[in-house]
């Protein structure tokens, strides 16, 4: 088997499987939360195969160490706390991390340029 | 019974007309005329003129409906020219028959699926020119080998009885291995058509009998031509569009 | 976007499915969306419940998202699913 990087129709497949795989998981949550949490499990075997990043729209929406889907409000709880997003996973309470520092900069840079240009056209 | 004739040496307009007509009298149904690469472009646009007026004269007749059909036979060297050439001409044809005659030539087509007949294998060569190993590749990739009844017509004294040796040995090969076997009139005029009663009559003889030789003129060669109708809808083996 | 070219690389979960032959005779006529699949079956949700059909004696009609009818025989789609993108197929 030859290993490193696959075929460009390879990995284009691979990406539309793992959408298609999670949009199908966030339907069936409801009714039989078992199955969502299967197709989970099929999407990261796809990812792991091809050496393909998880689609960014879906990447915080299972747990990091149970792995299973998580469902804002019914599963899991979102707050933010020190300057960052804390989601805690109610299965296994895992604290997932994710700092959005990035985010606060840029406001800043915001609010400054504001009134900057604000002063420049009083005078 | 319906009986299939998948080799016939196409040549011009007029004589390919005298040809069909001398072989529906004699109880065939379904002729298959086989062009050279060059030739066959030529052909292909009279085609439909043909089988009208064919149809026009024999409409007394009972069994008045008729299959005609027009293929291409290659003559390649060696494996890659093979391939090439299989390549070239899949896509324009419904039918593509290669003469063997070569080891290396027959066991490139035996596993090649694009290909539908190996014509003629002992070609030149001084034994039948299959083993145990083409002829398990040939039941796997269904490519059928053709018997041609105008090799023992057209010669004489040792090489006849040569020939008929070789045949004796495939047909052994056949009943073992159960790959698709078809037998043809190569016919090139008139004075070579023979009525399928009198081929059949030579093959028993060569160890085929009746309802094994049935299945060589019928069931393989429908086989094929059903198989070819839906290689268009075909994308790999196993799927198909509706 | 899955089409008739590339269905036995791509996601068979979601798609309405039926059962046409099989060698056990009481699987014929079986329909429904499929909701997972192993190595060797196929699980298909219909009204009575959910029927596990296995892969290599059976041939599926399969409605692909954009209207087309596809006939399957089961014998090619035997691996693992995630597998089934690097096989390799003869070309007709």
């Amino acid at each position: 088997m030859r290993r490193g990087r696959r075929p460009k129709w390879m990995i284009d497949i691979a990406n539309e499987r793992m959408n298609i795989l999670f949009s199908m998981a966030k339907k069936e949550f409801s009714v039989n939360p078992d199955r969502s949490h299967r197709y989970v499990s099929l999407a990261r075997k796809i990812s792991k195969k091809y050496n393909t990043k998880i689609p960014t729209k879906w990447r915080r929406s299972y747990c990091k160490k149970c792995y299973k889907f998580l469902d804002p409000s019914k599963n899991s709880s979102i707050r933010l706390k020190q300057g960052k997003i804390h989601i805690k996973c109610n299965q296994c309470n895992e604290i997932m991390k994710i700092p959005y520092i990035n985010e606060q900069k840029e406001k800043r840079r915001a609010k400054i340029e504001y009134y900057s240009i604000k002063k420049r056209n009083n005078e | 019974m319906k009986c299939y004739d998948l080799n016939i040496k196409g040549n011009s307009y007029n004589c390919n007309k005298e040809l069909i007509l001398e072989a529906h009298r004699l109880g065939w149904d379904y002729f298959n005329l086989l062009f050279s690469p060059e030739s066959y472009e030529k052909a292909i646009k009279y085609k439909n003129n043909l089988r009208d007026e064919i149809e026009d004269i024999i409409i007394n007749n009972l069994r008045n409906k008729i299959g005609l059909e027009f293929g291409i036979e290659i003559h390649p060297k060696n494996q890659n020219e093979l391939y090439k050439l299989t390549k070239k001409y899949r896509n324009k044809t419904k039918f593509i028959s290669v003469l063997g005659g070569d080891l290396g030539v027959n066991r490139g087509v035996c596993e090649n699926i694009q290909v539908d007949v190996l014509s003629r294998p002992y070609l030149n060569l001084p034994s039948c020119g299959i083993n145990h190993v083409l002829a398990k590749e040939a039941v796997k990739n269904y490519v059928a080998i053709e018997l041609c009844f105008n090799d023992i017509l057209s010669s004489y004294l040792s090489y006849r009885s040569k020939i008929m040796a070789h045949f004796r040995e495939i047909i052994k090969l056949h009943k073992k291995f159960k790959f698709p076997l078809i037998i043809t009139s190569g016919a090139s005029s008139i004075w070579e058509i023979r009525s399928p009663r009198d081929i059949s009559a030579i093959f028993k003889y060569l160890d085929l009998f009746e309802d094994e030789f049935n299945n060589t003129i019928q069931n393989y060669p429908q086989k094929i031509i059903e198989f070819n109708n839906e290689r268009e809808n075909m994308i790999i083996l196993g799927v198909k569009k509706i | 976007m899955i089409t008739s070219k590339n269905v036995f690389y791509h996601e068979l979960i979601g798609l309405y499915s039926k059962v046409v032959k099989s060698y056990n005779e009481f699987l014929v006529g079986i329909n429904g969306n499929i909701i997972d699949e192993r190595k060797k079956t196929i699980s298909i949700e219909t009204e009575k419940g959910v029927k596990i059909i296995p892969k290599n004696v059976s041939i599926f009609h399969l409605l692909l998202p954009n209207g087309e009818w596809v006939e399957i025989d089961g014998k090619i789609l035997v691996n693992r699913p995630e597998d089934r993108i690097k096989k390799k197929y003869k070309k007709l």
